[in-house]
């Protein structure tokens, strides 16, 4: 199973790397032919709900902006997960993990004229973190420290955080920067940014459209000008590519993928998982816990019904994420065994014949209704007694957040987490630490290792949440993963993409080729 | 469908001022009409499968077998009840629409039902008595009529959890305001007529003037409209499973049915075919007998009506 | 004619402020929008600053006096999720609403004139029995199966239609046809009944002993005299038009008051569902009087029994 999961990595990786190199022909063709009109439509899900460039956090708000129409200082690279320079040259940080400094690139201009330089990045980076506004981005998730802004001169800007951060160029990646004319005191629905499209018509319940940015700094995309427009249901945005009245659609249901190679998958990072409740009975007692996971049997559900959209999957975050520990198994499918665990508990006295609540909510990934309904009847079979009850996503994130009332009846909730900065701290302060919002473990073992791995970086801070990783996987059994998510996307012929890791919050129209 | 307006009294009156029909009479007329005996036989055998069969076949139609997913229909290969092919998750179809029916129909029923109970008594009352107590009635009635069924529908199944009798009371006071106006324009005509004068005269009270007057002067008309709105429940249930706020498994109805096959429109066509055509032929046939019915019982319009049947005889 | 306007004006404005009353309560029951709006890791902080930015922080009553306060200048106040006045989210959804649900309810009634005219001439005969069981079977399909079996049909297979959109006028077919189902047998019925009652009628009855052909007759005589039962049914359809178009916003992406009601429930966005509810309410209220006004203009002794109300 681990060998399965490395070697789509691997594929994944050599696919990329090789469109890379084919991407830069195509785009060397390109330049030679001017004057064609390449106008590419998108077909994605949901509408926006935010054109501020401080909202970029909500994926249906970046999928459009980032990278297109916004840029940050730094940006994570899709192929090898490394955080690379983009607005800024170079960076350096203090000794104590608590200054940074970056030399910004020359040469630049935002949208609106205005000259990219230090004062405007300061004022673009205070409108996000320091204002009242309400932005989606610089939460306590992407800074947990106060940051404070200091212009150095034309090109340096210096940011002070209050604590030691190992990785603070990697939160830089959530800074999407305007233009200094963008209000402060406001939201707006006109993102003025650098990068190489601005925002064209909006008309809203219907499309976006982008045209290209004469001024770019970098080399123009191919693409001549970029209409988005939303479809709730999946196989509408399918059957648009098949009429051609979209040239991608993204994301479309593994029933929907077709085999002419113009399906293609690609990771986010997304693990899907579920949660029990450590601190409620019977899921306090770890052999009730453990039963969860022998119960399901991932192979067969995974297979049969996410076919193309899921690996079975033993670890709580995506092999490209620090914690993920290299050759560990999971407990494996064994009912037999499930149900002697749950024998045993219950003849010391634990009340495994508690009705549990399995919660969902229908939205959670594409046809996880059948798999939800799936596990549910993994678990009666072992002796679970098992209520499914799919939630609006409201109602779900109630049961997912602490508070967790004790009259609350113990529940299994399904959680779809991506996590694709490629660090575990946006994954285990808040599902493992105890003092994590979504929370349900007590292990002071744990928790150590996690407040040490967050002062530390590189391979030290891997190690220690590695370390935490085995602690939860072989003696707590909280977080029951089931699957390795995968999306897909459809393209229309004559259309060249490859998708990768980032594609679901940052589809870059730079990466799209024309074949045709 | 929904008949709930004055419009529905200019072309439902005409029952209001038949008496009662008697039943063999209507028996009779039944067995010569192949539309309405249809639709009676249809529904009566639904009935039937409803009552007798979910307890033997529920266990079979819930148990899941992902190796028979989506398992085409019209072969026996894996034994009798997967003659209508599987479900996404390998559950014989035909059992599932067999426990469906249950559901569905308890569904329709009740919420039709209750609706039609409460607002056929408060129409009455409302048309009955009129002036203020009318006028406070009515505008009830426009109130709920505005708010979006939807609004209410999350509100409820939000606050309360989602289940077979939630979703009954939805239904149910969404269409309350249907019976209440039929009713109230009814009783607004009839409190005139000479009959109620008549009992009044001899002292009758208001309530049992409205009990042995009114009541059964309105009730056929209630009857036909509680028929039409079978199918009219049928389908909003239905389209609140689509947009996800239905019932919850392992309960199933049709609409559910058709509502969790949407994936698999276009490679497994039978997954929501066979439920969406129970549903089409379930609601036409209350839809036919209700109509069937009206005609029946108007004189107007039953003269003609078994006007064929009855010269067949002559010729005999 | 105008005291029955008037009348008709106030009651309608008492239903009105009832429904919004309701509404207020009602959105208010499904939780509260902080969930949704703050990250999934957000503390007691931010969801306490969240609800007071928001003025969720308030006793209900005093939010619930806000509200009124601020519905009778028709500030509704700003939608949670867009950022901007919530009343006009909801205008700008009526357009598309207001043009299918017309375009859709007149092809509708011109169907239902057709064939119910059709069926009372031939009444208990075939013609009668084929339209019936046909008007019926359509009504009886579940709008959301029909519209996703539309798309595969006409657009993927045939490639006759755009799958969805609203931007072209072939995309307006099948949220048209969608919307039309539910309408098409109902009217009919209506069509049907006040046709049998109007041909059997005394003066339809003597225009036909003066030698007036059937087609001629129901056209010139029976139509008019039919006509005050369709319109009401049609005016009623009207109103229920706006529920409808949900379906048809969530499969063919058609912007309207239906989606704009659906997404602001999904997103507890209170203020849009409070004047989504509101203007649907002034419309149907609009449609109401309308439905009354032709009413008067064809029948005369409806304005003699104005003051008994309805």
């Amino acid at each position: 199973m681990n060998d399965r999961i490395r070697r789509f990595a691997l594929a994944a990786l050599a696919v990329t790397s090789a469109t890379a190199l084919l991407a830069g022909c195509a785009g060397g063709d390109a330049s030679g032919s001017e004057a064609q009109d390449r106008s590419l439509r998108i077909v994605l899900a949901t509408e926006p709900v935010s054109l501020d460039p401080c909202d970029t956090q909500d994926a249906a708000n970046a999928q459009i902006l980032r990278a297109n129409v916004l840029e940050s200082l730094t940006r994570i690279d899709a192929q090898t997960g490394e955080v690379v320079p983009l607005l800024a040259e170079e960076w350096e940080a203090s000794d104590d993990n608590k200054t940074w400094t970056f030399t910004l690139k020359e040469g630049v201009t935002f949208h609106d004229g205005a000259v990219f330089d230090a004062e405007a990045a300061a004022t673009a980076v205070n409108r996000v973190l320091n204002t009242d506004i309400g932005c989606g981005n610089g939460t306590t998730d992407q800074f947990p420290y106060p940051v404070t802004t200091t212009v150095i001169d034309e090109n340096t800007l210096q940011l002070t955080s209050e604590q030691p951060d190992g990785i603070f160029p990697l939160r830089m990646t959530y800074i999407d920067l305007a233009s200094p004319n963008t209000p402060t005191d406001a939201k707006t629905d006109d993102p003025i940014g650098t990068g190489p499209f601005e925002l064209g018509e909006v008309v809203s319940g219907e499309s976006i459209t982008l045209t290209p940015f004469a001024d770019y700094w970098g080399e123009a995309p191919e693409a001549t000008e970029v209409t988005y427009l939303y479809r709730t249901e999946p196989t509408v945005r399918a059957s648009m590519i098949t009429t051609g009245e979209a040239d991608l659609a993204v994301p479309i249901s593994a029933a929907d993928a077709t085999d002419d190679g113009l399906t293609k998958e690609y990771s986010d990072n997304r693990v899907f998982f579920l949660r029990t409740q450590t601190n409620k009975p019977p899921f306090n007692d770890p052999r009730v816990r453990e039963a969860v996971h022998y119960a399901i049997d991932r192979e067969t559900i995974v297979g049969a019904l996410m076919e193309r959209s899921g690996l079975p999957y033993d670890q709580l975050v995506a092999p490209t994420v620090n914690a993920y520990l290299e050759g560990y198994e999971g407990p494996g499918f064994d009912p037999d065994k499930a149900t002697e665990l749950l024998d045993e508990a219950a003849a010391d006295g634990v009340a495994v014949d508690t009705t549990i609540e399995l919660v969902t909510r229908p939205d959670l990934f594409p046809g996880s209704d059948e798999v939800m309904q799936s596990i549910a009847q993994n678990l009666t079979d072992v002796g679970f007694s098992v209520q499914l009850r799919s939630l609006d996503t409201d109602a779900w994130l109630q049961l997912l957040r602490k508070p967790f009332p004790p009259e609350q009846v113990p529940n299994i909730i399904a959680i779809s987490h991506d996590n694709i900065s490629g660090d575990a701290s946006f994954t285990f302060p808040k599902y493992v630490a105890s003092t994590g919002t979504n929370s349900t473990l007590e292990n002071s073992e744990i928790d150590a290792l996690i407040a040490e791995a967050e002062t530390k970086s590189g391979d030290e801070r891997a190690e220690l949440y590695q370390e935490a990783s085995k602690l939860l996987y072989d003696e707590e059994f909280t977080l029951v993963p089931i699957a390795l998510q995968t999306k897909l996307l459809r393209l229309a012929p004559g259309i060249d993409y490859e998708p990768n890791g980032l594609t679901g919050v940052e589809l870059r129209i730079s990466d799209i080729t024309f074949t045709g | 469908m929904a008949i709930d307006s004055k419009g529905a009294r200019a072309v439902l009156l005409p029952d209001a001022t038949v008496s009662r029909t008697g039943a063999r009479l209507t028996l009779h007329r039944l067995l010569h009409s192949p539309s309405a005996l249809i639709s009676s036989g249809w529904l009566t055998l639904l009935v039937l499968v409803a009552v007798i069969l979910p307890p033997l076949v529920e266990t079979a139609a819930n148990r899941q077998d992902l190796s028979l997913r989506l398992l085409p229909p019209f072969s026996l290969d894996n034994g009798p009840m997967f003659i209508l092919g599987a479900d996404g998750l390998g559950r014989p179809e035909l059992l599932q629409l067999i426990v469906g029916t249950r559901t569905s129909l308890l569904v329709a029923a009740s919420a039709v039902a209750i609706a039609a109970v409460i607002g056929f008594a408060i129409g009455l009352i409302s048309g009955y008595f009129g002036g203020w107590v009318d006028e406070v009635l009515m505008r009830i009635a426009d109130i709920m009529h505005t708010i979006p069924s939807l609004l209410l529908a999350l509100a409820v199944l939000y606050v309360l959890q989602p289940s077979i009798a939630n979703l009954i009371i939805v239904l149910a006071i969404t269409r309350i305001p249907v019976y209440l106006r039929v009713a109230r324009a009814q009783a607004l005509e009839l409190r005139e007529r000479v009959f109620v004068e008549s009992s009044r005269a001899v002292g009758a009270g208001d309530w049992r003037i409205l009990r042995t007057d009114l009541a059964p002067m309105v009730l056929p008309t209630i009857r036909t409209v509680a028929m039409l709105e079978v199918a009219s429940v049928l389908l909003a249930a239905a389209g609140l499973s689509f947009l996800g706020i239905g019932l919850q498994r392992p309960d199933v109805d049709w609409g559910m049915m058709v509502a969790d096959g949407r994936p698999y429109l276009a490679t497994a066509w039978w997954v929501t075919v066979f439920p969406g055509l129970v549903i089409v032929l379930t609601a036409l046939a209350a839809n036919l007998l209700s109509n069937w019915l009206r005609a029946a019982e108007d004189p107007s319009q039953a003269a003609r009506f078994i006007r064929r049947p009855r010269m067949r005889k002559a010729a005999r | 004619m105008w005291i029955f306007l008037r009348r008709r004006l106030l009651t309608s404005a008492i239903s009105l402020v009832g429904v919004i009353i309701v509404v207020f309560f009602l959105a208010r029951l499904t939780g509260s929008p902080a969930n949704l709006y703050l990250p999934e890791s957000a503390t007691q902080e931010q969801i306490d600053e969240f609800n007071r930015l928001n003025g969720l922080d308030q006793p209900l009553l005093v939010q619930f006096w806000n509200f009124l306060v601020g519905a009778v200048r028709l500030d509704f106040g700003d939608s949670i999720w867009q950022r901007r006045p919530a009343l006009d989210v909801a205008l700008a959804a009526m357009p598309p609403t207001l043009t299918l649900a017309g375009i859709a309810l007149g092809l509708s009634l011109v169907i239902a004139i057709i064939a119910g005219s059709i069926a009372a001439v031939y009444r208990f005969r075939f013609p009668d029995r084929a339209i019936s069981v046909t008007t019926l079977t359509i009504s009886s399909i579940p709008d959301f199966w029909f519209a996703l079996v539309g798309i595969l049909v006409f657009a993927v297979q045939l490639r006759l239609l755009p799958t969805s959109g609203y931007s072209t006028a072939s995309a307006w077919i099948l949220p048209t046809a969608t919307v039309m189902l539910a309408p098409i047998g109902v009217l009919t019925q209506v069509v049907r009944g006040a046709m049998i009652d109007a041909l059997g009628a005394g003066y339809v009855q003597n225009a036909r002993a003066r030698g007036f052909g059937t087609a001629r007759l129901v056209a010139r005589h029976a139509l008019r005299n039919a006509s005050l039962p369709i319109v009401s049914v049609a005016g009623d359809r009207a109103a229920g038009m706006v529920n409808g178009s949900i379906i048809v916003g969530s499969v063919f992406a058609f912007p309207g008051i239906g989606t704009v009601i659906l997404g602001a429930v999904l997103n507890r966005d209170f203020a849009v569902i409070q004047a989504s509810v509101f203007v649907v309410g002034v419309g149907v209220i609009l449609v109401n009087i309308a439905v009354d006004a032709i009413y008067a203009l064809i029948d005369p002794r409806v304005r003699v029994g104005a003051g008994k109300g309805k």
